[in-house]
Formats: structure tokens, sequence, C-alpha cells
């Protein structure tokens, strides 16, 4: 059965000016992520993860090439027709968590559901049930300060659900954090992938991109390689 | 929606904790200026629209020129000129009034008062028209000589010992009787005395002429009307004197602008402590978009528009001048009370200081305002990160 695609980017470039000299970030990237997915991008550090990252997450707009979500074309959106898109259709996992620093672990699960104008009741209840499905129950009401890195990284993963989006993307979601805990975090993602998800990890380490379903090698800006379980 | 982001920049102002109330004082200063300023000028106006509400509309007073308060010492009016004004057809009567100050000595103590000299032969009636009425004892009488009328105060106030009717009472060292006590009537008569106007004459000096002429009209006749037939009848005749003839309508108009002036460049120089709290905002607004520059990154990362970004930004300002407004107002009002209660204390109990609803609200609103207003800059600056850039602050 063919499957939908989620994410496709063709022939992505994307030029960085760094003072006088043009940086080449990207160089005709073209990557095309599946429904129901779970894709590494693996590769070392300058090979431009970061920038392929905002361009699958839609964060940024490419030099040259072209970006479909779905079906949309991102580089023809504005940039708040693309936050309303970004917040329902990817949930974001970053390696420095990126909570905000004043607002509870419910708050922070429901914050995305906030700017989609979802109620407030509605938006607690599904907070507090998401944070329960990542085994922070207990944890409702602390701030990040008060919780362990692991813990962020679950909050985290917690908010990037709460729009219950089609596509989890993660940069470095175990960078750090210790392997220990980073182990609970991929079997997080894993979970999620298996109840149906798409996810999408970006990761310079290889045992980590071994988790996927399938690797993508990144080097120099375009994809060089890969290989598939 | 409005209310979550009103909460969220809420948790962020109180996130900032002391560096919010420093921003806000910025604000309460500008807003408690205003506030104290404009309520007790208002307050003034108020009172001085009760005083000359109180002294009657129905008359006319003749003072030198070009001099807006009572009539001074060095102003005279020649029983000619009194004769005339009395003959002008739509003249009722005219107090013819001597006011001078001196000395009151009561009690082995002295006191420097204002003494009216007044015309006994009009006995009750000049009182009644001004509705003033005796509180102990009697008004004056005619044929009355070496007696005295104190003002409430002067009787209850200036002394240790209170002034009681019968008591003796020397004035500019002449022995007079305290006839009677005004009830008391809010106005300057409070802190008056009255004496009659022939031993004033002979006090001050003043054989043939006197100081102050107050003109009633006749019932029926319209002031401004009146006004011009005085006017003209008395310059026909006395071309050469200097006079003003004001009715109460145009002194309090005159007494209405210079303090609507005077109102204007206090309030002006409290607006700008306001704005001086306004920039604080401003700054410390774009501190608040610096320091978040991360947390923008995030909130537009999981889909915060342009607009839900600036929204919060605006709000947070406009909360930040709606609380310096709200507390200014408080002080601004416990600052006029007090003003009030001060004037009070020195003897001046008429200005009523009265709060009005709408200046509350409106300052509320103002500050609001100012502070959104001072957030539209540090606002647009949020909503233009670009989300990667965003996310890659340090």
């Amino acid at each position: 059965m063919a499957k939908n695609s989620v994410i496709r980017l063709d022939n992505v470039w994307k030029t960085y000016k760094m003072g006088e000299v043009d940086v080449q970030a990207l160089r005709g990237l073209s990557l095309e992520v599946n429904d129901g997915e779970f894709v590494a991008i693996e590769g070392p550090s300058g090979s431009g993860k970061s920038t392929a990252m905002n361009m699958i997450g839609a964060l940024d707009y490419p030099s040259k090439g072209s970006v479909y979500l779905g079906n949309h074309d991102i580089t023809k959106l504005s940039e708040s027709q693309l936050a309303v898109i970004r917040g329902r259709k990817i949930g974001f996992v970053f390696q420095q968590f990126n909570l905000l620093a004043n607002l509870s672990a419910m708050e922070n699960v429901a914050l995305p559901m906030m700017f989609q104008g979802v109620s407030p009741s509605k938006r607690r209840e599904r907070a507090r049930n998401l944070l329960e499905s990542v085994g922070l129950g207990d944890r409702l009401n602390h701030r990040p300060s008060e919780l362990s890195g692991g813990q962020q990284q679950r909050v985290a993963i917690a908010r990037a659900l709460s729009n219950n989006p089609e596509v989890i993307l993660a940069d470095e979601p175990t960078g750090n954090i210790d392997s220990k805990t980073g182990q609970a975090i991929i079997a997080l993602l894993r979970g999620m992938h298996r109840e149906g998800k798409t996810i999408i990890m970006i990761t310079h380490d290889h045992k980590l991109a071994k988790f996927a379903d399938r690797i993508e090698l990144l080097k120099d800006g375009v994809i060089v390689g890969g290989s598939k379980k | 929606m409005i209310r979550d982001y009103a909460k969220f920049s809420w948790e962020s102002i109180r996130h900032r904790g002391l560096r919010s109330w420093l921003t806000i004082i910025g604000v309460v200063i500008g807003v408690a200026a205003i506030i104290s300023l404009v309520t007790v000028g208002q307050g003034m106006q108020n009172a001085i629209e009760e005083q000359f509400e109180k002294l009657g509309i129905r008359n006319i007073r003749i003072v030198p020129p070009n001099l807006q308060g009572p009539p001074s010492a060095m102003f005279t009016l020649s029983n000619d000129f009194i004769d005339k004004t009395e003959s002008i057809r739509v003249v009722d009567y005219v107090d013819k009034l001597i006011t001078e100050s001196g000395i009151l000595e009561f009690n082995n103590e002295e006191k420097f008062v204002n003494a009216i000299g007044y015309d006994v032969e009009l006995a009750e009636r000049g009182f009644a028209d001004i509705d003033v009425k005796a509180g102990e004892g009697r008004l004056f009488i005619p044929g009355d000589s070496g007696v005295m009328i104190v003002g409430n105060n002067v009787a209850s106030d200036f002394f240790d010992k209170k002034v009681s009717v019968k008591n003796s009472i020397l004035f500019e060292s002449k022995k007079f009787k305290v006839v009677g006590i005004f009830s008391e009537t809010g106005t300057e008569i409070d802190n008056r005395i009255y004496i009659p106007l022939s031993d004033a004459r002979e006090l001050f000096n003043r054989l043939n002429d006197i100081n102050a002429l107050v003109v009633h009209v006749k019932d029926g006749i319209d002031i401004e009307n009146a006004q011009e037939i005085i006017e003209g009848e008395l310059l026909r005749s006395f071309d050469d004197e200097d006079f003003d003839i004001l009715t109460p309508q145009q002194i309090l108009e005159t007494i209405k602008s210079i303090l609507g002036a005077v109102q204007g460049v206090v309030a002006g120089i409290a607006t700008i402590s306001l704005l001086v709290g306004a920039i604080g905002i401003m700054n410390s607004m774009f501190t608040s978009v610096l320091e978040r520059t991360r947390d923008i990154g995030v909130m537009k990362a999981v889909g915060a528009r342009n607009s839900d970004i600036a929204i919060i930004f605006l709000a947070e300002a406009g909360i930040t001048g709606a609380i310096g407004g709200a507390i200014g107002i408080i002080i601004g009002t416990i600052l006029a009370f007090s003003v009030g209660f001060a004037a009070e204390a020195f003897g001046f109990p008429f200005l009523s200081i009265r709060v009005e609803y709408i200046i509350v609200i409106a300052a509320i609103i103002f500050s609001f305002v100012i502070g959104a207003l001072s957030g539209v800059l540090p606002a647009i600056q949020a909503a233009k990160l670009k989300p990667v850039d965003a996310l890659r602050y340090e």
C-alpha cells in the first residue's frame, strides 16, 4: 500500500551569508518521509543537520527548491500561515528541551494548544493526560528548574504531542541527558512510532540512529546514502 | 484567548519581580501627580464656584481696574459716585463697604483679621441677600455703634478662649462689644469681623469715601443687562474715575480661566513625568524581548503567529501601565485628600476635594494605552524575530 508523504524536500538549497562569505549549508537536499515512518537523519557536525531540521520543521524558508508539508508548499506561505500549520502538524523535541521557564510543566504542555485556540479546560485535561502518559503525573505543577534533564525532555515530548501532530521532529533528543535516561526517551519515541506517529530524528550518533527504520546519511548538505531495516 | 495572553503576560511581569516594580513606579509617579494636581485644581474650582453661589448672583461688584481680588485700601469711591450709583433705575440698593484689615485683640492674644465696615442702616437686608445669619446673638440694627459681629471661625478657633456674645474685644485698639456670631457659612466670612461703617470710617480715616460697593440689582432684571446700564450711566457722569464693574459670573469666569491655565501648566508638567514612565516601560520591554528571545523562538516553533507574539508583549506593556495607573490613582487620591485636610487644618475648609469617577476611569485607560503604546516597538521587534534565529539565541 502506497503511503502518503508527510514531508518532502525537493532539491533544497540554503545559503547563509557569514560576513562577506556565502556558506552553503544545504546543497540540493532531497528527502521524502512517509506517514508512519521512523527516519533518522545522521550526520557529523557541520553536515547541515540543523539547517535540514529547520527546513523539515518549516522553521525557515529554503534559498532554492521546495519544501512540502503534506500538500502545502511552505515557500508559498506567509510566516503566520506557516506558524499555524507548524503548530498543528509538527511536534518539536529539542536538544536543549526549550521549555518556558516561567510556566509549569502542565502550562508548557498546554502552550501549543493555546495558539490553536483550544479552550482552557480542554487544554488542562489533555496536558494532564499527556504528562501522565510520559510518567510525570506527579510533576504537573513543577517548573522546568525543578525537574531533572530527563524529566524536562519528557515534558518536551508531551508538549510535542499536544496538538496531536502528524510528525514528531526530534533534534538530538538525548544530547543533553545521560545515556540511561536517553534510553527512556528513545523508548518513548519508539512507543509513539508504534502508535502510528511519524518520527524524524536528527542525530550525529549512529547508535541512536539505529533505532530508526530508515537512516539517511547527511554530509556537506546532501544525502550521501542510507540504509533501511 | 485574550485572557490567556493576559495571564501569560502577567506571569512574565511577576517573574521579573523587582524590575517590574521599578518600571511600574515610573508610571505610578506620573499618574499620581496628574490625579492629585487635577483633583486639587478641580477642588479649588468647585470651592470657588460654591463660594460664588453662596454670595449670590443678584449683585454686581464695583472694583478697582485690573484687580481681580478683593478691593484694596488704595481704592476709593466718593460719596457722589455712590449717590449716582444708587439713583440708577435698575439698582435696588447698594452695600457701602470699607474693607480693611487690622489687629484683633482678645484674651491677651492678638490676631490679624480682615474687617468689613458695614452700613448698619441696611440692617439684616444685605446679610439676607447673601444668606448669612446670626448663629448666636443678632445682626446689625440701625443706629448700631461700637459693636461687632464675628465670623464663626474667629469666634471658635482664633483665640484660646472662645469669643462669646457680650464679650468685649479690641480692634485696632478700639473697644467693641460682640453682639453676634455668624453661623458657619463655609466662605471667607467665617474668618472676618464686621463692624458698623461709621466706626470703620473713624478707625481707618475714611470720612468721605469707601473702597467697595456691592450693587444689588432689582428683582426681575437681567444681571448682564443691568451691568451695561450701570456702566453706561457711571461712565457718562464719572469719565475720569477708574473703576471696573464685575458681575459674579464674570469674576468667576476670570478666576476659572486663570485656574484653568495654572491647572493646564501643572498637568502638563505631570504629563512629562508620565512620559518618562512610558519610556521606562519601553526600555523594560526591550530588555524583556531580548531576555526572552529564545522563548519567542520556542513559541513560534510550537505555532505562535507573529500577531500572537505581538499581543503577548503589548499586553505585558499595557498591564504594566494599567497596574501603575491603578496604584497611581490610589496614591494620587490620597495625596489630594491630604492637601484637602491640610488646607482645612490651615483654615481653608472650603477646598472640596472630590474624586470624579470619570477621571479615575480615564486615568486607568490612559495608562493602559500609554503602556501598550510604549510596548508597540518592542512588540514589533519580538514579532519580527525569525524562529530559527530566536531558537539559536543564547
